[in-house]
């Protein structure tokens, strides 16, 4: 698994190669060059400072999303009422691009690190509270009666048997928020001129510095990549009883 | 005065021998306009095994669900050992019909037996002795515990189910068609091991099920629930052996009567195996 893994991305680089011999000088730089670049960044002390920056944001924003998303999800996927009364609201609002809300912040925040903070809730917020409404909803009625019927109650009650039963939808929406959580917060970056990976991609880009870009750009990919092979092994292992994991753990 | 204070000392006393374990007293529930029980009257002795059986649709589960307390009725109540019952009571256990979806797929069958224990406040210490007991009573391994319940066979889930019910030590147990799921042999040892427990443990138990054979099998009196809405048909004592077995019992003439009986009832046929 590992090998074709390894094999896919070893033919990706050679076609970034092929690309890079055959548009305009300087167009495309070479994978060669992009490391070359790379390597010459994380000497650096701007290039440290604006991974810190990104992952900060990123880290707070996503933060803020579990913390006020997965209770609020709960809550109101526990009540009938109050899921079928916010559908509409939250199908309405998670459309809306958040790149749409970016003047607006912009204006209000200028090109700080709460701009893009401000944008990246906003955006990467719904998956979280939308899958946390499902989770609530779909609680084993049967587990629902035992607690009843063996007297479980309270916060025993809802570390033993809530928690466990909806943290399988809540982490799908934590997983997709996360993504978006990393996307949005080197966008809002990008365009909005906040310090972090973003920004130095558009500064290396205005100062004619291809392969330097093109390294921010890796260096974006391989943040995305640890955190979502991050996520998948923590998911695996908290949900090991869940039957899309089971026999993973025990071969 | 002192007859009340009499009493009131001591409700273990003649009268509250005499009081059922448990007793449905004009009983009615339904659902919207829709009246599932119309007014359901039985009692259960200590010690007893009564099974519910009716045809599919007649509410043995709503009923079921009534007497453990998770649904108060319309008409009527539940009573405990003379008590009105007006939610969940301790010493009032429950077996669910669906295994998969009673125990927690998250927790060892170890966990899963003691949590309502954990939850009453018993020490960690004597609760995994209560539990590793009632698994031995049910003829679960240790290697078993240690397991997760979805790495068990069907069978050995409803023994989880069944030790979970146990440990909590109950005077009364309430099964929900509990073999429902399960194939033949795995069945008829279920049954064999309950009526085991039962008499083993001295506990009352009350069973639904909508197989008649499995209900004569079990039972010491079946209730044979009726009509829409339903009421008790009939209260059919099973004149068998306190010692059973699943080929020789079934093959007497006494099992066979009582089958026929209690099918005669549920499908409306007369049937005048004793005029």
């Amino acid at each position: 698994m590992i090998a074709a893994q390894a094999g896919v991305l070893f033919l990706g680089v050679l076609i970034w190669w092929a690309v890079s011999t055959q548009v305009p000088a300087d167009g495309v730089p070479s994978p060669v060059e992009t490391s070359g670049a790379l390597v010459a960044l994380a000497a650096t002390g701007p290039f440290w400072l604006a991974v810190w920056e990104t992952v900060q944001t990123f880290l707070i924003g996503i933060l803020i999303c579990i913390i006020v998303g997965v209770p609020v999800g709960l809550a109101i996927g526990r009540s009938r009422l109050a899921t079928q009364s916010t559908r509409l609201s939250f199908d309405f609002l998670r459309t809306i691009p958040p790149i749409a809300i970016l003047p607006l912040v912009l204006l209000l925040y200028g090109p700080t690190p709460t701009m893009v903070l401000v944008m990246v809730v906003l955006g990467a917020i719904w998956p979280i509270v939308i899958q946390s409404v499902y989770a609530a909803n779909q609680t084993e009625p049967q587990l629902d009666d035992m607690a009843r019927a063996f007297q479980i109650s309270g916060w025993r009650r809802i570390t033993t048997i809530f928690i466990p039963g909806v943290l399988p939808f809540v982490l799908t929406g934590l997983r997709v928020g996360t993504t978006i959580c990393l996307l949005l917060t080197i966008t809002g970056e990008l365009l909005g001129g906040a310090p972090g990976i973003g920004s130095s991609i558009i500064t290396a880009q205005e100062s004619l510095n291809n392969p330097q870009m093109y390294a921010y750009v890796v260096v974006a990919a391989l943040l995305g990549l640890i955190v979502n092979v991050g996520f998948w092994a923590a998911q695996r292992r908290v949900l090991h009883w869940h039957p899309s994991f089971r026999g993973e753990g025990q071969k | 005065m002192t007859t009340t204070s009499a009493t009131q000392s001591a409700p273990s006393g003649a009268s509250g021998e005499d009081r059922p374990e448990l007793a449905a007293v004009g009983l009615g529930h339904g659902y919207g306009d829709n009246e599932v029980l119309g007014s359901i009257d039985f009692a259960v002795a200590r010690g007893e095994f009564v099974c519910l059986v009716g045809p599919s649709g007649v509410g043995k589960s709503t009923l079921l669900r009534c007497l453990a307390g998770l649904q108060l009725p319309r008409r009527g109540s539940v009573q405990v050992k003379g008590v009105d019952m007006k939610a969940p009571v301790w010493g009032v256990a429950v077996v669910f019909q669906d295994y998969s979806r009673s125990l927690m797929p998250w927790s060892t069958v170890i966990d899963n037996v003691a949590l309502p224990l954990v939850a009453a406040g018993t020490k960690k210490k004597d609760a995994r002795v209560a539990v590793l007991e009632a698994l031995e009573q049910v003829g679960l391994t240790r290697d078993a515990a240690e397991k997760y319940p979805w790495q068990l066979s069907g069978g050995m889930q409803q023994r989880v189910a069944i030790a979970r019910a146990l440990a909590y030590k109950p005077s009364v147990v309430l099964m929900d068609e509990p073999f429902a799921s399960v194939d033949a042999q795995t069945r008829a040892d279920l049954e064999d091991l309950m009526r085991e427990l039962q008499r083993e443990l001295d506990i009352t138990v009350v069973l639904v099920t909508h197989d008649i054979d499995e209900a004569v099998y079990l039972s010491d009196r079946v209730v044979v629930l009726s009509g829409s809405p339903a009421s008790v048909a009939e209260i059919v004592p099973i004149d068998l052996p306190r010692e059973r077995d699943q080929i020789t019992t079934k093959a007497t003439p006494a099992f066979a009567d009582a089958r026929a009986r209690i099918y005669g009832l549920i499908r409306r046929v007369p049937v005048d195996t004793h005029e």
